[in-house]
């Protein structure tokens, strides 16, 4: 069921647009994550569905209901700030209290209200300190707290997770994602960490220069970008970019990155309708590269030289050179080689993607 | 053996400099104490082994000091009020918000103010021919009006700068909070603006407490506030010294109780800890 829907959402500070006419449907009950990196105009979208900004175009729609001239405090949202915001001069129990206080209720139902959370939170035993006599994890839950004790329709959350350290991080994007999940409020999050994105949300809004890239679930975005700005931005390592073009020779399709050409006969009718010139960019997984040592070597697609070597443990990243190309390969297990070393590289045909250079857009279908 | 002798001699200095400083407040103090007359004998007298209380008893059982204390207390009361109620939302607005003029309205608080500064006496006389047409002239409150008048600009910039320096983050959650433009004012920013506060308070109790050439225009002796009250002990022919010195001391006294109560405030770092550590 839809819950918030933005038609055609503008937002130009002076010449600068931050937000390029966004469209996109949020459904009840979904975790979403406006994904991408800093200055694509993800805070601001996050801010004109609080009512922070006003729109230079389009509208914000919730319930059915046009939002454009409805006050903040009247919108029914929490907020977590990536500062927390907690109130300084306030203990914790009035920070979480506030909403409450100024929608004026009954102290008792305040104090029962407030306990609820808290112990929700695990943080009965903090609610008479300050902000200042609270760790950045104790912070971020009573910022946490002041949302939920609104009993919002919408969270909207501004990197509510980039100010704690690493360890602490992984451990409340998983509690940050039961909570949603048990409280069922529809979630709006913000980051520019794919990691967290992929791993806490229903689905995804790419953006990159105040434009909308795709919206997919996690899955689906990493197998299958349908821009090659989304597939060079999601995946650690992050994909394979590659230059070539498109050409045919003696009845079959090429495509031919300077050092090498990979055969693509295949997809040869798809890449003709769609592509609008010959120049392509080829995007390929690093673990949908086979690495071919020994005599095996001159089975591949070409041969490269070992550049570097990262092994990380479970896996292992190794990074060949052909020519001034860069590949980098990720090989499960064990990975032995000198740098320099020549092996043979094999792409895998069924998984590669294929956008057009001019566009962005992906040309081979998924 | 060097460095000791370096420190005795600038702890002396020191010293020195802190005495001549006090000498006068310990001279007025002395002068209190002493009875009438004996001021002008050309013997000094360091320590007043003839103290009495003398010149406090006249002031407050037998002079009009009660009531100067009253009419000053009236004037103080309507020149904070009213600058408190105008200044802190507007200062406050100058700060937030975006809207056209507010630049212009800016600079020309501040050149406006500079202009009746150096107009100072036919400012006066503008401003007393204008009060008496309009028959406010020996009017306690209006005297307050006026005070606050001429304080709204300075204490508007002051605190304008200090809100400032506050984190919009604070507004904005108070705003998504569901707080209204005043709850956000009474409940949020004000309390964090505290030490901002404190200090203009301090600025408006100085000038409102001695502000003394426009009273003495405008106030009939009936209506003379504490400053008035004071300069006016000074008589044609002679002047009681004893007990101008002790009136110096008790008007003194409500504006180092102000300056005592504000230094709790004036610490800074009050909003650390809300914002990210």
């Amino acid at each position: 069921m839809e819950k918030i829907r933005f038609e055609h959402l503008t937002k130009k500070f002076g010449e600068v647009v931050a937000v390029d006419d966004l469209n996109l449907t949020v459904y009840d009950k979904e975790l979403i994550v406006l994904l991408g990196p800093s200055g694509c105009g993800k805070t601001t979208t996050l801010r004109l569905i609080a009512g922070l900004e006003f729109p230079t175009g389009g509208r914000v729609i919730m319930n059915g209901e046009d939002l454009t001239c409805v006050h903040p405090k009247d919108r029914k949202m929490s907020m977590v700030f990536q500062s927390y915001a907690l109130y300084p001069h306030m203990t914790a129990f009035d920070n979480i209290a506030f909403p409450l206080k100024i929608k004026k209720l009954h102290l008792n139902e305040i104090q029962k209200k407030v306990r609820e959370v808290a112990e929700l939170l695990n943080i009965e035993d903090l609610l008479h300190r300050k902000p200042k006599e609270l760790s950045g994890g104790e912070r971020q839950r009573v910022a946490l707290g002041r949302a939920i004790v609104k009993e919002p329709e919408v969270f909207l959350m501004d990197e509510p997770l980039s100010n704690l350290d690493a360890k602490l991080r992984v451990f409340l994007r998983g509690e940050l994602k039961s909570l949603q999940k048990k409280l069922g409020i529809t979630t709006i999050y913000v980051t520019h960490d794919q990691v967290e994105a992929m791993s806490m949300a229903d689905r995804i809004a790419v953006m990159n220069r105040g434009e909308l890239q795709q919206v997919s679930p996690p899955d689906e975005l990493y197998h299958n970008p349908t821009t090659s700005f989304v597939a060079g931005f999601i995946g650690t390592p992050p994909m394979n970019l590659i230059d070539c073009s498109f050409i045919e020779k003696s009845g079959r399709a090429f495509l031919d990155a300077g050092e090498f050409t990979i055969d693509v006969s295949d997809l040869e009718g798809t890449l003709k309708t769609t592509a609008t010139g010959s120049e392509l960019v080829l995007g390929v997984r690093p673990e949908d590269v086979l690495i071919l040592q020994g005599k095996a070597k001159e089975n591949g697609d070409f041969v490269a030289s070992v550049h570097t070597i990262e092994p990380l443990g479970l896996e292992v990243i190794v990074t060949v050179r052909k020519g001034d190309k860069l590949l980098c390969i990720r090989v499960l297990g064990d990975f032995r080689a000198s740098i320099g070393e020549e092996v043979g590289v094999s792409i895998n045909k069924q998984k590669v993607h294929i956008f057009d250079a001019k566009t962005g857009k992906r040309c081979n279908a998924a | 053996m060097k460095t000791i002798f370096l420190s005795w001699v600038l702890t002396g200095l020191a010293l020195l400099i802190v005495i001549a400083g006090l000498f006068p407040l310990y001279w007025i103090v002395v002068a209190a104490l002493r009875p009438y007359g004996t001021l002008y004998t050309t013997k000094i007298m360091l320590f007043p082994i003839d103290a009495t209380l003398d010149a406090f008893r006249w002031l407050l059982f037998e002079s009009k000091f009660f009531i100067w204390l009253k009419n000053s207390l009236i004037v103080y009361m309507v020149t904070l009020f009213t600058c408190m109620m105008t200044v802190v939302p507007a200062s406050y607005t100058l700060s937030r918000f975006k809207f056209s003029g507010k630049n212009s309205l800016l600079s020309s608080y501040f050149v406006l103010s500079q202009i009746m500064t150096g107009m100072s006496v036919m400012g006066l006389i503008a401003l007393y021919t204008l009060l008496l047409k309009l028959q406010l002239i020996n009017s306690l409150i209006v005297l307050g009006l006026i005070y606050a008048a001429s304080l709204v600009p300075y204490i508007s910039w002051y605190l304008k700068t200090y809100f400032d320096s506050l984190p919009k983050d604070f507004d904005e959650a108070a705003l998504v909070d569901g707080a209204s433009f005043f709850q956000n004012l009474r409940y949020v920013v004000i309390p964090m603006a505290k030490p901002g506060i404190v200090v203009a308070i301090t600025l408006i109790t100085v000038i409102a407490w001695s502000e003394w050439t426009l009273a003495s225009i405008l106030l009939g002796s009936e209506n003379f506030t504490l400053a008035v009250g004071l300069v006016s002990l000074q008589a044609r022919w002679e002047t009681p010294w004893n007990r101008f010195a002790a009136m110096s001391i008790l008007y003194a006294i409500p504006i180092i109780t102000v300056f005592v109560l504000a230094q709790r405030y004036l610490k800074a770092g009050l909003t650390l800890g809300g914002i990210k550590g």
